[in-house]
Protein backbone atom coordinates (compact mmCIF):
# COMPACT_ATOMS: atom_id res chain seq x y z
CA UNK A 1 0.00 0.00 0.00
CA UNK A 2 1.47 3.73 -1.31
CA UNK A 3 1.84 6.02 1.59
CA UNK A 4 1.42 8.77 -1.35
CA UNK A 5 -1.25 11.10 -0.91
CA UNK A 6 -1.94 14.76 -2.72
CA UNK A 7 -3.95 18.04 -1.42
CA UNK A 8 -5.08 21.27 -2.04
CA UNK A 9 -3.39 24.00 -0.82
CA UNK A 10 -4.55 27.64 -1.17
CA UNK A 11 -1.93 30.00 -0.19
CA UNK A 12 -1.99 33.79 -0.40
CA UNK A 13 0.67 33.25 -3.31
CA UNK A 14 -2.34 30.89 -5.04
CA UNK A 15 -3.60 27.92 -4.81
CA UNK A 16 -1.64 24.40 -5.34
CA UNK A 17 -2.06 20.90 -5.83
CA UNK A 18 1.01 18.99 -3.50
CA UNK A 19 1.73 15.56 -3.89
CA UNK A 20 3.78 13.86 -1.42
CA UNK A 21 5.48 10.68 -2.18
CA UNK A 22 6.10 8.49 0.42
CA UNK A 23 10.43 7.21 0.70
CA UNK A 24 11.31 4.05 1.11
CA UNK A 25 14.53 3.83 3.30
CA UNK A 26 16.16 2.57 0.16
CA UNK A 27 15.27 5.44 -1.42
CA UNK A 28 15.89 7.65 1.19
CA UNK A 29 19.82 6.19 1.22
CA UNK A 30 19.77 6.69 -2.90
CA UNK A 31 18.25 10.47 -2.48
CA UNK A 32 21.46 10.74 0.12
CA UNK A 33 24.28 9.13 -1.71
CA UNK A 34 22.77 10.97 -4.72
CA UNK A 35 22.91 14.16 -2.81
CA UNK A 36 26.33 13.52 -1.32
CA UNK A 37 27.77 13.51 -4.91
CA UNK A 38 26.55 16.14 -6.05
CA UNK A 39 27.97 17.77 -2.77
CA UNK A 40 31.26 16.32 -3.95
CA UNK A 41 30.98 17.52 -7.44
CA UNK A 42 29.99 21.36 -6.60
CA UNK A 43 33.22 21.04 -4.30
CA UNK A 44 35.23 19.67 -7.23
CA UNK A 45 33.93 22.52 -9.33
CA UNK A 46 34.54 25.18 -6.18
CA UNK A 47 38.35 23.88 -5.58
CA UNK A 48 39.21 23.99 -9.59
CA UNK A 49 37.54 27.47 -9.96
CA UNK A 50 39.95 28.17 -6.57
CA UNK A 51 42.99 26.57 -8.18
CA UNK A 52 42.42 28.89 -11.61
CA UNK A 53 41.70 31.78 -9.30
CA UNK A 54 45.17 31.03 -7.32
CA UNK A 55 47.24 30.67 -10.75
CA UNK A 56 45.58 33.95 -11.74
CA UNK A 57 46.75 35.17 -8.98
CA UNK A 58 50.36 34.28 -9.10
CA UNK A 59 50.45 35.25 -12.98
CA UNK A 60 49.21 38.97 -11.94
CA UNK A 61 51.68 39.05 -8.98
CA UNK A 62 54.47 38.30 -10.99
CA UNK A 63 53.50 40.44 -13.90
CA UNK A 64 53.09 43.27 -11.32
CA UNK A 65 56.72 42.78 -10.52
CA UNK A 66 57.75 42.77 -13.85
CA UNK A 67 55.99 46.35 -14.76
CA UNK A 68 57.15 48.01 -11.36
CA UNK A 69 61.00 46.22 -12.13
CA UNK A 70 60.34 47.81 -15.78
CA UNK A 71 58.90 50.99 -14.67
CA UNK A 72 61.29 52.21 -12.19
CA UNK A 73 63.74 55.69 -12.96
CA UNK A 74 67.05 53.73 -13.86
CA UNK A 75 65.27 51.36 -16.66
CA UNK A 76 63.88 54.77 -17.23
CA UNK A 77 67.30 56.39 -17.64
CA UNK A 78 68.40 53.61 -19.52
CA UNK A 79 65.54 54.83 -22.47
CA UNK A 80 66.20 57.65 -22.34
CA UNK A 81 69.61 57.35 -23.39
CA UNK A 82 69.21 54.54 -25.75
CA UNK A 83 67.03 57.24 -27.51
CA UNK A 84 69.06 60.26 -27.38
CA UNK A 85 72.42 57.81 -28.96
CA UNK A 86 69.88 56.42 -31.38
CA UNK A 87 69.17 60.06 -32.20
CA UNK A 88 72.65 61.02 -32.18
CA UNK A 89 73.62 57.43 -34.21
CA UNK A 90 70.81 59.02 -36.94
CA UNK A 91 72.43 62.23 -37.37
CA UNK A 92 75.65 61.12 -37.32
CA UNK A 93 74.45 58.27 -40.38
CA UNK A 94 72.53 61.28 -42.21
CA UNK A 95 75.82 63.50 -42.55
CA UNK A 96 77.88 60.34 -43.72
CA UNK A 97 74.93 59.63 -46.40
CA UNK A 98 76.14 62.74 -47.47
CA UNK A 99 79.58 62.81 -47.41
CA UNK A 100 79.25 59.20 -49.11
CA UNK A 101 76.98 60.37 -52.01
CA UNK A 102 78.55 63.72 -52.63
CA UNK A 103 76.89 66.73 -52.31
CA UNK A 104 75.22 67.50 -55.89
CA UNK A 105 73.68 63.63 -55.60
CA UNK A 106 73.06 64.01 -52.06
CA UNK A 107 70.65 67.38 -52.72
CA UNK A 108 69.55 65.08 -55.65
CA UNK A 109 68.49 62.16 -53.23
CA UNK A 110 66.89 64.42 -51.25
CA UNK A 111 64.97 66.30 -53.84
CA UNK A 112 63.35 63.47 -55.81
CA UNK A 113 63.31 61.19 -52.92
CA UNK A 114 65.66 58.37 -54.90
CA UNK A 115 68.91 57.99 -56.26
CA UNK A 116 69.42 56.98 -59.79
CA UNK A 117 72.51 54.72 -61.03
CA UNK A 118 74.10 52.36 -63.02
CA UNK A 119 75.52 48.87 -62.01
CA UNK A 120 78.53 47.40 -63.00
CA UNK A 121 76.26 45.35 -65.69
CA UNK A 122 74.50 48.84 -66.41
CA UNK A 123 71.54 48.11 -64.96
CA UNK A 124 69.34 51.34 -63.85
CA UNK A 125 68.82 51.19 -60.13
CA UNK A 126 67.04 53.61 -58.10
CA UNK A 127 67.29 53.82 -54.00
CA UNK A 128 64.65 55.66 -52.47
CA UNK A 129 64.69 57.55 -49.40
CA UNK A 130 62.83 54.86 -47.32
CA UNK A 131 65.32 52.57 -48.06
CA UNK A 132 63.72 50.25 -50.74
CA UNK A 133 65.85 49.62 -53.96
CA UNK A 134 64.33 48.91 -57.56
CA UNK A 135 66.07 47.71 -60.84
CA UNK A 136 65.00 48.51 -64.45
CA UNK A 137 63.64 45.85 -66.63
CA UNK A 138 61.56 45.25 -69.30
CA UNK A 139 60.37 48.88 -69.47
CA UNK A 140 59.99 48.83 -65.61
CA UNK A 141 61.65 49.53 -62.48
CA UNK A 142 60.96 46.55 -60.11
CA UNK A 143 61.57 46.51 -56.80
CA UNK A 144 63.87 43.82 -54.92
CA UNK A 145 64.25 42.47 -51.58
CA UNK A 146 66.20 43.74 -49.23
CA UNK A 147 66.98 42.69 -45.63
CA UNK A 148 66.91 45.55 -43.68
CA UNK A 149 69.05 44.63 -40.88
CA UNK A 150 67.75 45.70 -37.60
CA UNK A 151 68.12 49.05 -35.96
CA UNK A 152 70.52 50.07 -38.61
CA UNK A 153 69.48 53.74 -39.22
CA UNK A 154 68.16 54.45 -42.27
CA UNK A 155 70.89 56.75 -43.56
CA UNK A 156 73.29 53.64 -43.19
CA UNK A 157 71.05 51.21 -44.43
CA UNK A 158 70.50 53.35 -47.92
CA UNK A 159 74.51 53.34 -47.83
CA UNK A 160 74.77 49.76 -47.57
CA UNK A 161 72.27 49.07 -50.46
CA UNK A 162 73.97 51.63 -52.76
CA UNK A 163 77.51 50.67 -51.71
CA UNK A 164 75.85 46.53 -52.30
CA UNK A 165 74.26 47.67 -55.47
CA UNK A 166 77.68 49.28 -56.91
CA UNK A 167 80.17 46.42 -56.07
CA UNK A 168 77.60 43.24 -55.88
CA UNK A 169 74.74 43.69 -57.59
CA UNK A 170 74.05 40.14 -58.08
CA UNK A 171 73.67 39.88 -54.03
CA UNK A 172 70.43 41.74 -54.52
CA UNK A 173 68.86 40.08 -57.85
CA UNK A 174 65.20 38.65 -56.25
CA UNK A 175 62.46 40.79 -57.71
CA UNK A 176 60.05 41.23 -54.70
CA UNK A 177 56.38 39.45 -56.12
CA UNK B 1 102.23 56.69 -33.86
CA UNK B 2 99.13 58.21 -35.80
CA UNK B 3 96.33 55.20 -35.50
CA UNK B 4 93.73 54.00 -38.48
CA UNK B 5 90.66 56.14 -37.95
CA UNK B 6 87.82 53.60 -38.53
CA UNK B 7 84.11 54.24 -38.63
CA UNK B 8 81.78 50.84 -38.51
CA UNK B 9 78.19 51.73 -39.62
CA UNK B 10 76.02 49.57 -36.70
CA UNK B 11 73.09 49.93 -34.42
CA UNK B 12 73.98 52.40 -32.65
CA UNK B 13 77.51 52.96 -34.74
CA UNK B 14 79.34 55.62 -36.06
CA UNK B 15 81.55 55.33 -32.21
CA UNK B 16 84.98 56.41 -34.27
CA UNK B 17 87.36 53.54 -33.48
CA UNK B 18 91.23 54.90 -33.12
CA UNK B 19 93.29 51.61 -34.17
CA UNK B 20 96.70 50.73 -34.76
CA UNK B 21 97.06 49.12 -38.25
CA UNK B 22 97.26 46.02 -37.41
CA UNK B 23 94.40 46.31 -35.32
CA UNK B 24 92.63 47.62 -37.83
CA UNK B 25 93.33 44.30 -40.43
CA UNK B 26 92.37 42.09 -37.57
CA UNK B 27 88.75 43.80 -36.94
CA UNK B 28 88.40 44.12 -40.69
CA UNK B 29 89.55 39.78 -41.13
CA UNK B 30 86.76 39.15 -38.38
CA UNK B 31 83.64 41.05 -39.86
CA UNK B 32 85.20 39.18 -43.60
CA UNK B 33 82.48 39.27 -45.80
CA UNK B 34 80.02 41.42 -43.58
CA UNK B 35 81.12 44.79 -44.64
CA UNK B 36 82.84 46.63 -47.58
CA UNK B 37 86.10 48.60 -46.44
CA UNK B 38 86.03 51.83 -48.18
CA UNK B 39 88.30 54.44 -48.12
CA UNK B 40 86.52 57.94 -47.04
CA UNK B 41 88.93 60.43 -48.31
CA UNK B 42 88.54 58.68 -51.73
CA UNK B 43 85.10 56.86 -50.87
CA UNK B 44 86.62 53.69 -53.34
CA UNK B 45 86.41 50.31 -52.52
CA UNK B 46 89.71 48.59 -50.50
CA UNK B 47 90.09 45.67 -52.32
CA UNK B 48 93.37 44.67 -49.95
CA UNK B 49 93.64 45.87 -46.49
CA UNK B 50 96.56 47.66 -46.10
CA UNK B 51 95.69 50.58 -43.54
CA UNK B 52 98.07 53.22 -42.83
CA UNK B 53 98.33 55.46 -40.49
CA UNK B 54 96.12 58.58 -40.40
CA UNK B 55 93.98 56.97 -42.73
CA UNK B 56 89.96 57.16 -42.20
CA UNK B 57 88.18 53.79 -43.35
CA UNK B 58 84.51 53.04 -43.08
CA UNK B 59 83.10 49.99 -42.44
CA UNK B 60 79.64 49.42 -44.37
CA UNK B 61 77.65 46.55 -44.37
CA UNK B 62 76.91 44.55 -47.00
CA UNK B 63 73.30 44.34 -47.84
CA UNK B 64 71.70 41.23 -48.00
CA UNK B 65 68.51 40.32 -50.62
CA UNK B 66 65.29 38.39 -49.59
Amino acid sequence: MSGDYEEISVLPAGVYRVRYKQLTPSQIKALRTRTQKKLQELRRKQNAHLATLNEIDAEMETVNRFLEETQNPEVDGYIQRYEEQKVKAVEKAEAFLREFLGEEDYEKFKKNRFLEFKDTNSDYWRVYSDGTAMRYENGNFRRVCVIRQRELPLPDHIVSVVQTIREQPERLRNVRR
Amino acid sequence: MEKVHVRKLGELGHEPLELTPEETVRLILSEHGRYFVVDEATRSLLKEVTPEPGQRIALIPIARGG
